[in-house]
Parts: structure tokens; sequence; C-alpha cells
């Protein structure tokens, strides 16, 4: 892999380098020295995590592998419910339940996709290798 | 002395023609290069450069000494123009002159009100009506700047000048108004600030310091008679 | 044969699930293309919002809304443009195009994508559902400073629905973004190296990294914001409301540039798929993309020059230094068109609309990056000029550049270039008669967000222009409208590459089956096709000379 590594460590360096200047030179030490540089870290670092954890799943099959549920209902199921759970903030406890139950139902959809997936995947190069 | 329209046109001075004439070269060669390098309907087929000779499109992918200079011109643009923001930005912000008069500004939802340091003087509008700032020309005047409720902002267009009025914070900065006159609505708020924020307005009246000096006194004088009514009722 | 077919490639309707599938397809196309339509109709109706209050300012007095009406209106313009139209719209074109220009079948995660679409459409009913509460909606900036937005001075529940809008609209962009970025990160075809990737995927890749760097400190303020407003105590003055303001600019300034990028990149693609040129420049481009992003993240005080908050010095070199990397973005324009073979179609009349526009947005923005200059100009109608430029000029150009250019390619049908010309010719006439007299209503003391001026000021001529100028930006929407009605039913086959196009994503059919590709060219550089067309012509000559 040609990335993560460069353009993020660039990414993140710029944005240090940046902040070094403001607080060396310019001796600000109040909101420029805490927001650019923690933010910057913070955001390169989960990317850089997530996308080595996508990476590492990568490795272990190919993109013509990959099987994913063209229509998925729980996605927009777990969406909603949580606009919904959020608009209860407002509204009532009420629709902080609403919310949740709806998003256990997503979630539960969400599971069952994985598992077909999975199982389609393992079903897949069996397939292939009966031909 | 920091005369804040000054600083603002020697500024606008350096960035305005640069600016222009940034604009006007680079919209030029755009329409140059469209009309220049442009082909015709029917000669327009994609990689067609069938017979009679017709120009390809050049090949040439970079330049990069071309580019390397060029960038280092507008290194030394950025340069000359932070330069010359910096060196104002020292002046406007540190002023060393002393002020003639104090004026505490308060801005609240919307209205203004002006006190006069020490001298129980209060400018204040009426319900439609807005006050009338009245400051001594060519001397420079000390401002005090704070909210009572929302954020503000108090503008003085013909000075080029706006600070923040912010709540619980005072801040404070010194203007100069060289020439006589009133200007209706010459002061605004212009932070929003909520329903009536385009009426937070006020007038600015510029007076020579003699006349200023007077005013001050008939005003004084008229709030000591109130004063003085009121001990007296 | 035809036995064995569906299995090697089992048929895939093109909308599985029906009509009412396209709503969860986990396919980037359709979700990409959803974002993109809903997202433009809230470009619609902020846009008639934008009308509204033109309308009212066109003479002085209060004749079309009142002030509490006027002050939702800006609130929810400016509101609905950023959060509900200009960020997902720039991001949708990722989710739907940057798959086939790296020349992968999908996009990474193509699930927070969906999710992503239906959150935006939440937040966008929660922010406009305000309208239907008594009190109306939100009305108090697209920025909404405390203690303004504090709930004793603005107590409406259109603010807490907004609040909430805008929570779930960044949700949603980080989660398009974290798609678009991983699918460049992990699903590169062969060859693809992070240096070939062409520059519309480049300037995605910016954006996105800007989108995850910015939008948690949104995402922070609104949540601030809301307790603030419920519970009290959290942003007190007189901190609260200064670190509320860096908070939101270290977002609020980022975002501009997150909805900039992307279109940058369709210009440039446009540029140089009608010079019949390489984009010139390449590696300097990518630098300076990422030194421009860089920049712009350390730009957001600049917003705050008047609060006496903020370090001026600081944030006036950064916000200056910006326009070493748009200039070296200027140079690389024009030495891509000089000596090309320059087609003047409607997707390049578009971009050279953008390179014009958007040069008066960023000349403007060196100069209010001046504080001597911005104490004067800041909050008045010199910004409410300036923006309109960089995202009017230069976004909303660069959109309908994309559009033009890859309409073709989602479509499968041409759009109609007669209509097409009549509508970038009344979009500029439009945009400058509607923007270019509020630099000097600006300059001449008008400030921004005002529902009334008074008639001695003497604004009303170039105020009643300005509205003119909206009129006429409005009439070059329908304009449009009518091209897309035109071209989707009297459809004109596009076939795979009309324009004779330089990425990936001409190598395939129009509208691209399901899995995109069926067979990819060799990538040997950022510009695959034109690699191809330029050997293909060598070997011409190489007959030729022989013969």
């Amino acid at each position: 892999m040609s990335w993560p590594g460069p353009t993020e460590l660039l990414w993140a360096g710029l944005l240090l380098l940046l902040g070094a200047v403001g607080w060396v030179v310019f001796e600000e030490t109040d909101y420029l020295s805490i927001l650019l540089p923690s933010f910057a870290v913070v955001a390169t670092a989960a990317f850089a995590a997530g996308s080595q954890l996508a990476a590492r799943r990568q490795q272990r099959r190919t993109v013509e592998d990959e099987v994913v549920t063209e229509v998925s209902w729980p996605t927009v199921l777990v969406a909603i419910a949580l606009s919904l759970a959020l608009f209860g903030l407002e509204v009532g406890t009420w629709l902080i339940y609403i919310g949740g139950g709806l998003f256990a139902f997503g979630a539960g959809g969400l599971l069952r996709e994985w598992t077909a997936e999975r199982r389609a995947l393992r079903a897949a190069p069996e397939r292939r290798a009966a031909r | 002395m920091t005369d804040t329209r000054r600083e603002f046109d020697q500024v606008a001075g350096l960035y305005l023609p640069i600016g222009v004439a940034v604009v006007v070269v680079i919209v030029a060669l755009v329409v140059v290069m469209a009309l220049r390098y442009r082909v015709r309907d029917g000669e327009q087929e994609p990689g067609d450069d069938g017979p009679g000779g017709r120009r390809r499109p050049s090949r040439i992918a970079d330049a990069p000494r071309a580019e390397a200079l060029y960038a280092a011109v507008l290194v030394c643009i950025a340069a000359l123009l932070v330069w010359r923001t910096f060196s104002t930005e020292a002046r406007e912000d540190h002023p060393r002159a002393a002020a003639t008069a104090t004026i505490d500004v308060t801005a609240a939802r919307w209205h203004w009100r002006f006190d006069y340091r020490g001298t129980g003087v209060t400018q204040l509008g009426g319900d439609r009506t807005p006050p009338t700032l009245v400051v001594p020309a060519a001397q420079p005047v000390r401002f005090t700047l704070v909210s009572i409720d929302v954020i503000h902002a108090f503008w003085i267009p013909a000075r080029r000048f706006k600070r923040d009025a912010n709540p619980g914070a005072s801040s404070s900065f010194e203007l100069i108004f060289p020439t006589t006159g009133f200007w209706r609505d010459g002061g605004e708020c212009s932070e929003f600030c909520g329903l009536r924020h385009a009426q937070m307005r006020f007038d600015v009246d510029v007076r020579t310091p003699a006349a200023y000096a007077a005013w001050l006194r008939q005003r004084r004088a008229a709030a000591g008679a109130v004063g003085a009514a009121g001990a007296a009722g | 044969m035809s036995a064995t077919a569906p299995v090697a490639r089992p048929p895939r309707p093109r909308t599985p699930g029906g009509l009412v599938g396209t709503l969860a397809s986990t396919d980037h196309k359709v979700v990409g293309a959803g974002i993109f339509v809903t997202a433009f109709g809230f470009f619609l109706a902020a846009g008639v919002l934008a009308l509204l209050m033109r309308s009212e300012l066109a003479q002085p007095g209060l004749q079309v809304v009142s002030e509490e009406g006027y002050n939702q209106l800006f609130t929810i313009h400016g509101s609905t443009m950023f959060y509900l139209f200009a960020t997902p719209i720039a991001l949708a074109a990722g989710i739907y195009l940057v798959p086939l220009q790296i020349g992968a079948a999908r996009v990474a995660w193509p699930r927070l994508a969906l999710a992503g679409w239906w959150l935006t459409i939440m937040g966008g009913l929660s922010m406009w559902s305000g309208f239907l509460t008594q009190q109306g909606a939100a009305d108090v900036g697209w920025y909404a400073y405390p203690p303004l937005s504090d709930m004793p001075n603005s107590p409406t529940i259109g603010t807490d629905y907004w609040i909430f809008g805008v929570i779930l609209a960044a949700v949603a962009g980080m989660l398009l973004a974290a798609s678009v970025l991983a699918t460049i990160v992990k699903l590169r075809a062969p060859g693809m190296t992070m240096l070939r990737l062409p520059v519309f995927a480049w300037t995605q890749v910016v954006s996105c990294l800007m989108v995850l760097t910015a939008f948690p400190a949104l995402i922070v303020a609104m949540a601030l914001l809301f307790a603030q407003r419920q519970l009290g105590g959290v942003l007190t003055t007189p901190e609260g409301p200064i670190a509320y303001q860096h908070l939101f600019w270290f977002f609020g300034h980022p975002v501009v540039y997150v909805v900039f990028f992307p279109f940058l990149g369709a210009v440039a693609e446009a540029i140089a798929t009608f010079s019949g040129r390489r984009w010139f420049g390449y590696r300097p481009f990518v630098i300076s993309l990422l030194l421009f992003a860089a920049l712009s993240m350390s730009v957001w005080g600049h917003h705050m020059f008047t609060t006496e908050a903020v370090k001026n010095t600081y944030f006036s070199l950064t916000s200056t230094a910006l326009l070493v990397p748009a200039g070296i973005e200027y140079f690389d324009a024009l030495a891509t068109m000089w000596r090309g073979r320059i087609r003047l179609r409607v997707p390049m009349l578009f971009a050279l609309g953008f390179l014009v526009l958007f040069l008066i947005g960023g000349t403007t923005g060196i100069w209010i990056g001046s504080p001597a200059l911005d104490y004067h100009d800041t909050d008045s109608y010199f910004i409410v000029a300036h923006f309109h430029y960089t995202l009017f000029g230069g976004s909303v150009m660069g959109l309908f550049t994309a559009i033009y250019l890859w309409w073709p390619k989602v479509t499968g049908t041409m759009l109609r270039e007669r209509l097409g010309r009549w509508h970038f010719w009344l979009t500029m006439v439009g945009m400058n008669l509607t923007f270019f007299p509020m630099f000097f209503l600006g300059e001449q003391g008008m400030a921004r967000r005002v529902a009334d001026y008074p008639r001695s000021a003497g604004w009303t001529t170039l105020n009643t222009l300005s509205t003119i100028g909206s009129g006429v930006i409005a009439l070059s929407l329908l304009v449009f409208l009518l091209n897309v009605a035109v071209s989707l039913t009297r459809r004109v086959p596009a076939g795979p590459d009309p324009w004779g196009g330089h990425s990936l994503e001409w190598a395939t059919s129009s509208p691209p089956p399901p899995h995109n590709f069926d067979a990819l060219p060799p990538v040997r550089s950022f510009a695959p096709l034109l690699d191809r067309r330029e050997a293909e012509q060598d070997r011409g000559d190489a007959r030729g000379a022989v013969a």
C-alpha cells in the first residue's frame, strides 16, 4: 500500500507545522495551538487506524470476492432511527424510545445481512472451484 | 495617532492596484487562450488530426522551472502584502496618542448608549430615533465598548472601522475624526443581533473642539438642572 | 454458452427491488445520484429563499416579509446551502465518480454512503420543519453565535430543530467522506498509484481529509450549543461565546474549501478534456492542493479579526499565503489551455466562467485577509459579494461544469448545447448583476443580515440592480431544468466517451453497468485514455512516415 502513509503524514505534518508557526512565532498559545494539532492528529490517526483495519481485511479477500447486499433497508432504518432518537431530545422521551426500538430492529437486520454476506463469500470460492 | 481611514486607504492603495491587475491579466489570458487555441465546430472530433495539417495539441505536460519561478513571484507578492498589513496592524493595535475624550459605548438590543466619562453626560435615542454620537474633530477619542446582552458590532463606515461588542468583556480603541460634519445613520450595528438589527443605528456629529466643549457644557448644565430640579422636588 | 453466461456474471436488474429499492441501494451510482438529486433540490429551495430576500431588499421599507421572516430566510438560506446542498453534493460527486475514476467496482463501506444520504434527508427535514412551527424556523444565522442563539434570546423550537439538522448533516458528511477516502485507499485498480489518481479524485482526497479533520469541531459546537440552550452554564460569557466561535470557524472556514476543491477538480478535468491536453503540472498541482487544504485549516481566525480574541497577524499571514497555491492552480489551468485544441463546448464554458468568477472571489478574499481592510468590510455586503463570488462563481459554476461534463456518463444522453449556452450566459449576467453591486454596497456601509435600509443612504439603485440580477439567475436555472427535461425525454445517446475524456470513467458504457467495468485499460499515468489516444496517434504517424 503506497497509502495511507505519505499523503496522510504530509497532511498531519503540514497542520502541525502551521500550528507550530502560530505557537512559536506569533505566541498564540490559546485556541490555535490546541485546535489545529489536536484535531489534525486525532482525525488522521483515526482514519489511519480505520483504513489499516480495512486494508488488513482487504488482504484476506480480493475485490471480486466481496459480496455486498444490493438493497440494505436496515441501513436506512438505522439512519432514521438515530435521527428520531435525536429529535426525541426536543420532542420527548417517547421518541427516543421509538428511535431506540427501530435502531434495534435495524441493527438486527444489519447483522443478518452481514452473516448472509459472509455465507455467500464462503460459498463463492467453492462454486468457482466446482465449475 | 491612528487615523483608521488613512490606514485603510494606505493598505487599499497597495492591495487594490495589485488585485485589479491580477484580475485583468488573468481574465485577459483566459479569453486570449480560449480564442487563440479554439477549434471551430466541424473540426472538433477528439483526436482529429486529419489532412490539411491541422494543429495537434501540445504534449508538454509540465515546466517545473517556470512553475517554481512563478511560485517564487507569488511568494514575493504575498510577502509584500503581508508586510504592508503587519506594519499597519502594529499601529492600529497599539495606539500611542493620549485621548482627549473617553466615551463608554454600551450596546443593547437594539440601542446604543454613549456615556461621556467624567462628565455625567449620556446620549440615548428614543424608541424609533437613533442617538447621536457627538465627538470633537481632529482629536483622538477613546472608546470603551461593551454589550449587555448579545454580540453587537460598532461600525462607523466613514472611519473604516468596526469592533465587536462582547457581553461581559469590554474592548477599547481610539478613533480620530478629522473633519466636522453630521452623518445621519453614520454608525450602525454590523453583527446580527436579532429582530431589529437593521434599526440599530446612530448618527455621528463631529464638531470643532470648541463647539464640542460648548455642547458638553450645555449638556452638563441641563443634566445638572434636571438633577437639581429632582433634588429640589 | 447462453446457459453458462449467467453463472459467470449473474444478471442483476438495474435497480434491485424496483424503484423503491433505489432508496436503499448500496450501488454507489444509485446512492451518489440520489444524494446529488436531493442536494440539488435543497439548492433550488434555498434559491427560492434568496429570491424572497432579494425581493425584500429591492426597495427600502418592508414590503415582502417581516423582520422575523427575513431573519429566518437568511438563516435557512445559508444553512441549507452549506449543510444540505454544497457539502452533500460535493461528496456525492465523489461517491458516484471516484470508483469510476480509479477503476473500482464499488465504494468502500457502501452502507456509510447510504446512511449519509438518509441522514442528509432527515437533517434537511429537521431544519426546514421549523417553518411549520408557530414561531417559525431558526433565525440566528447559519453560524448561530451564542448568546444570541441561547434560549433566552432565541426561544424558538425551530432553532433546536436547526441544531439537530446541522448535527445530522455533519455526521452525514463525515460518513460520505470516510467512504470516498476509504475507496481511494482500498480499491484502486492495478497500476493506479496515488500519483496516478485523476485530478478530480485528488481534489476529493483533500476535501475528505478536511471533512474528517474539521467536521468534528462543528458537532462539538452544536452539542455545546444545545446543552447551553437546554441546561445553561456551558457557554457562559465572556469566554464561552469566543470558544464557540473558534470551534465553529475551525469547521466553518475549511467547509468552504470542502465545497470548492471537488469543483476545482471538475473544472480541471473539463479544461484538460476540452483542450485535448494533459492537465499541466500534475505533481506541483497535487502538492499545492495539499498545501492549499492545510493552509485553509489554519485561517479560521480571520472570521474573528474584530473580536480581539485572536492573533490577527498570524491569521492574516496564513490567509494571504493562500494566494500561492491558488495562483499555482491558475498557472496550471492556463498552461493546459496553452497550445491546446480548445473546443468551447458547454462544460468548457462553465469551466472558463469558474476561472473568471472565482478569481474575483479569490482576490477579494486576499483583500479581507488584511485586518486593516477587514475592520471595515467584515459583516458588510462586501463579504456577501466576496463569498458569493467564491461559492456561486466558484463552486456552483464548477458544479455546472461537472453536471454538463458527466451528465452523458450518468444518464447516457446528451444535454442540449444551445440551451446550455443560454444557461451559461444567463448565469454569467445574472451572477455579476446580483453580486457585483454588493461590493459597493458594503464599501458604502450596508451591513449584512438587514431586512431594511434607510432610503437616505442612497443604496436603492444598487439594491434594485442586484434584485434584477437574482431574477436572471432564477431564469438561467429554469433554462437548465428545461435542458434536463429535454435531454431525458428526447434522448440523444451519448456513447461511452462523447468528449474524448482522459480518465477511466470514459472507458465504460454510459451509464456504467452495476459492476462498472468489463475490462480496464492499463493505467500508466493519471490520464490513461489520453495515453491510449496519443499512442494511437504516434502509431499513425509511424505508419504515415513509412508510407
